[in-house]
This record gives structure tokens, C-alpha cells and sequence, in this order.
């Protein structure tokens, strides 16, 4: 059911301990990029995608790697750990990005938001036992995300073309230099070593893998082309992430909704 | 301890402050998309069926509510007015088809989740949309219903999940095959890809591990 979400969520959630190594090489250039002017190619929203022969072999790389590797220990862990406890897991990871999500809330002026996510920090680190458990959520302070990426948006930068790094996924230079920017407001740095955070991140995306099994096989089937597929729905999502706040999301998003009103289609 | 008490009450206040509110409102597209949910979750909790009575009864409830040819017509935009009309018909059908084929493997992956109708909003063209949630364990997942009357009745004519069309998605993945190699080649595709689609539906007997945990959410 969760097609989309699966695909967004797997391939725009980053990855390993690569991650670091490969957001100094993506800030350089993010920087290149943005400043070739955009074109409006044609009217299919998210279809901006100049490197596109490149996207696609990083793109094939990022599917073999799930099939021969992500993939696999995800199937293993699920079979170890039940669902509720891989819930669990994921409320933690989720709970640390704090800092990064209320700072952002804050650059966007979304000051009831930001209440929500300091909230939801304060609550769910104690009660919640340090983040395994939302109480936040039962609450009635629902989870939001909000990233730097989301934040330039919001201040009128413009997304810029299409990228596809290697283990990262989906991005491009607006969210990328977003990623490298709230990488600084990271807190996990000041729970342990380098090695330490290298088997928590691996754990973080085996167990958001895991989570997501059924759905990531059904945006693959469901899909005639599934490079293009995701590449929409990165577009698409992050666009109405911007546009709506996070769940006061109104009306003028026409834009980017299918051309509804087109003449020549109407019955 | 005593000058904690204040900043405690403080913090009180503030997230009881913080607490959404219900969206409140009603209208009968609301009620029209929670309908079409109960009815669906009846079928899906109802362990007398098979999984191919399910399938079948879901699809008898979807063909009943969503306009497959409104549907078609806004993947294909443009794109419509080049086919002929039997290739027009013919996509219809197996769009429809694509979408039952693909979405009625996940029959059996249901784990006790709910929908709650969280809100709605009125549309360009008198269309409606209505906004959902699917609670389960984990992550809500936000599905919104773009709905549009047609002969006095509401129909379901486009599915949001998380923020992602589906019509816009399969018009960005249609636009390219349509533009440079033809309706035929595009109807090639996509009737091949529902043949080998529906030879494994509607379970292909895969171990699906995850499905243990579904009786302790």
C-alpha cells in the first residue's frame, strides 16, 4: 500500500558510513551546479534531468547494491526482529534527528511545528525511553520532517536538475547542500567513536530497509520504468513538502498536481 | 525541585498548545471515501476468503468507485488525442489491469492497519479532495482521494500517497515511451509487463517473514 512512501523513503534515506565522504564531495558540486540557470524542459513536473545517463548507472548501482546486499540483511533482520521492535528502533534514529528538524522549523517560521518537534524531543527521549517509544505521537503531536534542503526551498531556491549519488540515492544540489548543512547538527557524534556510528547507521538502514520490504517490491513491479518512477516521486514529494506546511498543506498546489484541467483530455 | 515546578508547567502549557486540534467538517465526499475504506477493511479482515475471492472483491469495489477512464485520460494528457480510439479502450483496460494486478499481491500483506478521514478541501473544477490516513505500527501513511462527480456521483479519479500522484507518476513514466516510441510500443509494454504480473497473482508463495509479527501489533 505504501508504494510511494517505499520508494522515497528507501531511496532518499541516506545510507552508510560513505555518507560523510560522499556530502564533501556533493556540496562541491551542489555549488558548481546551481549556479547553471534552470530551464523549464517541458511540463512533466521533475523531468529536469540533464545527467540522466549518469543518474541511471548510479541508479543501477544503488539497485544492485540493495538486491545483493541491503536487501538480504533486511530479510535477515526481519526475520529476528519483530515488527513492533523495528518500530522501536526507527522511533530512535527518528527521535536524534532533533536538533536538525527544530532548527529548521524555526528557519521556516513554523513556530507551532517547532513547538510539536521540541515537544515530541522532550517527551519521547524520557517517557519514551530515550526515543524507542512515540508518545509524541499518541499525544497528538504527530511527526513532521523538515530539513535544510526543505528550508532553501521555502526561501525561493529553486531544486536545480536531478542527481542520483551513489549509495544516497535521489537528490539534487539544493537538497544536497541541505544534507551536508544539517549533517553539522548531527547529535549521534556525541554518543560514540567513528566505528561505533558506522554500525549504527548500518543498523538504521538495514532496520528502515526491513520496514519497508513489501513496499519497495511493489513500486518495482508497479512501475513500467522504475528509474523514472522514483525520480517523479522524489521530485513531487519534496515539492509539496515545501509548499504545505507540514500538516496545514493547502490548496495552491495545482502546480504540481497533474494538469487536471487540460482541455484536450476532457471527456 | 521548587523551581522546576514552574518550568514544568511551562512546558506543560506549551505542548498542550502545541496538540493539533480535529479538523472538523463534514461532507458527503468525506463520507464517501470512508465508506469505500470500511468496506474495504471488511473484506480484507474477513479470514473466511481466499486470497483470490479477496482480490476479486476488492476489485469489484474499485471498479464501482474509481474512474478508470478519467484516470487514463489525465495519465496520458496529451498523449490521449494521438491514440486511436481502440487503442484508447485498450489502455483503459489495461491500466486497469496493471493497477489490479499490482496492487492485489498486497492482499495478504495486510497487517491490521485503519483508516481515519483527517480532513478535506475543495478543488479547481468542482473536484474534492479528501484526506486520509492509514494508522498501522509504524509510520502513518498519508493517502489523499482526488475526487470529481460524475453523473450526480462521486468518483475516484486520482490517489496521493505520501504526497506522490499516482496519475502524475505514471504520466512522467508514460510521456517518454509514448514520445519516442509509440502508443503500440507503449501498449506492448504494459500488457506484457500485466501478463507477467498476473501469472504469480495473487500470491507467488513467497516467504514473507515479516508476516509473524502480524497477530502482536
Amino acid at each position: 500500500m505504501a508504494t510511494w512512501l517505499a520508494i522515497v523513503a528507501c531511496f532518499a534515506a541516506p545510507a552508510t558510513a560513505l555518507a560523510q565522504a560522499t556530502s564533501a564531495d556533493a556540496v562541491a558540486t551542489a555549488a558548481a551546479a546551481g549556479s547553471t540557470s534552470e530551464t523549464a524542459s517541458d511540463a512533466i513536473p521533475g523531468s529536469n534531468d540533464p545527467w540522466e545517463p549518469f543518474n541511471r548507472s548510479m541508479f543501477d548501482f544503488n539497485e544492485g547494491l540493495d538486491r545483493w546486499v541491503i536487501k538480504p540483511a533486511a530479510v535477515g533482520w526481519d526475520t529476528v526482529l519483530p515488527r513492533p521492535a523495528q518500530v522501536s528502533v526507527d522511533n530512535f534514529f527518528d527521535n536524534l534527528k532533533f536538533p536538525a528538524r527544530f532548527v529548521n522549523d524555526l528557519l521556516q517560521g513554523e513556530i507551532d511545528p517547532a513547538a510539536v518537534t521540541l515537544c515530541r524531543f522532550v517527551v519521547n527521549t524520557t517517557a519514551g525511553l530515550g526515543g524507542f517509544i512515540d508518545w509524541g505521537t499518541d499525544m497528538g503531536l504527530p511527526k513532521h520532517s523538515a530539513d535544510f534542503g526543505q528550508t532553501l526551498g521555502r526561501w525561493g531556491v529553486p531544486p536545480g536538475p536531478y542527481i542520483v549519488w551513489p549509495v544516497f540515492g535521489s537528490s539534487n544540489p539544493r537538497d544536497t547542500v541541505g544534507i551536508a548543512a544539517d549533517s553539522y547538527l548531527d547529535i549521534s557524534a556525541l554518543f560514540g567513536d567513528i566505528a561505533t556510528l558506522a554500525a549504527a547507521r548500518v543498523v538504521q538502514t538495514v532496520n528502515t530497509r526491513s520496514l519497508l520490504l513489501d513496499e519497495v517490491d511493489t513500486a518495482r513491479e508497479a512501475s513500467l520504468d522504475f528509474y523514472i518512477a522514483v525520480r517523479t516521486a522524489y521530485f513531487e514529494r519534496r515539492q509539496r513538502l515545501i509548499q504545505g506546511s507540514s500538516d496545514t498543506e493547502r490548496g495552491n498546489d495545482d502546480l504540481y498536481f497533474p494538469d487536471y484541467s487540460d482541455q484536450e483530455v476532457l471527456p | 525541585m521548587k523551581t522546576w515546578a514552574p518550568l514544568a508547567f511551562a512546558f506543560a502549557m506549551l505542548c498542550s498548545l502545541a496538540v493539533q486540534p480535529a479538523p472538523a467538517g463534514a461532507q458527503d465526499a468525506r463520507a464517501y471515501i470512508q465508506e469505500t475504506g470500511d468496506q474495504v477493511l471488511v473484506v480484507l479482515k474477513n479470514q473466511g476468503l481466499s486470497s483470490e475471492q479477496k482480490v476479486k472483491q476488492i476489485e469489484d469495489i474499485a471498479y464501482a468507485r474509481f474512474d478508470f477512464d478519467t484516470m487514463a485520460r489525465l495519465v496520458l494528457a496529451r498523449n490521449w488525442s494521438k491514440l486511436t480510439p481502440q487503442q484508447q479502450s485498450e489502455f483503459v483496460q489495461e491500466f486497469r489491469r496493471h493497477l489490479s494486478v499490482t496492487y492485489g499481491k498486497n492482499i495478504e500483506n495486510y497487517r491490521n492497519e485503519t483508516i481515519e478521514v483527517t480532513g478535506d478541501r475543495e478543488e479547481a473544477r468542482g473536484d474534492w479532495t479528501v484526506k486520509t490516513k492509514i494508522l498501522r505500527s509504524g509510520d502513518d501513511i498519508l493517502v489523499d482521494y482526488r475526487l470529481r462527480k460524475v453523473d450526480g456521483q462521486w468518483k475516484i479519479i486520482d490517489v496521493v500517497i505520501e504526497r506522490v500522484s499516482l496519475v502524475a507518476n505514471f504520466r512522467s513514466q508514460l510521456q517518454d515511451v509514448v514520445a519516442n516510441k509509440g502508443a503500440d510500443e507503449m501498449l506492448r509494454m504494459l500488457r506484457e509487463k500485466n501478463a507477467a504480473g498476473q501469472s504469480i497473482l495473487p500470491n507467488d508463495g513467497k516467504v514473507s517473514p515479516g508476516d509473524t509479527s502480524a497477530a502482536s501489533s
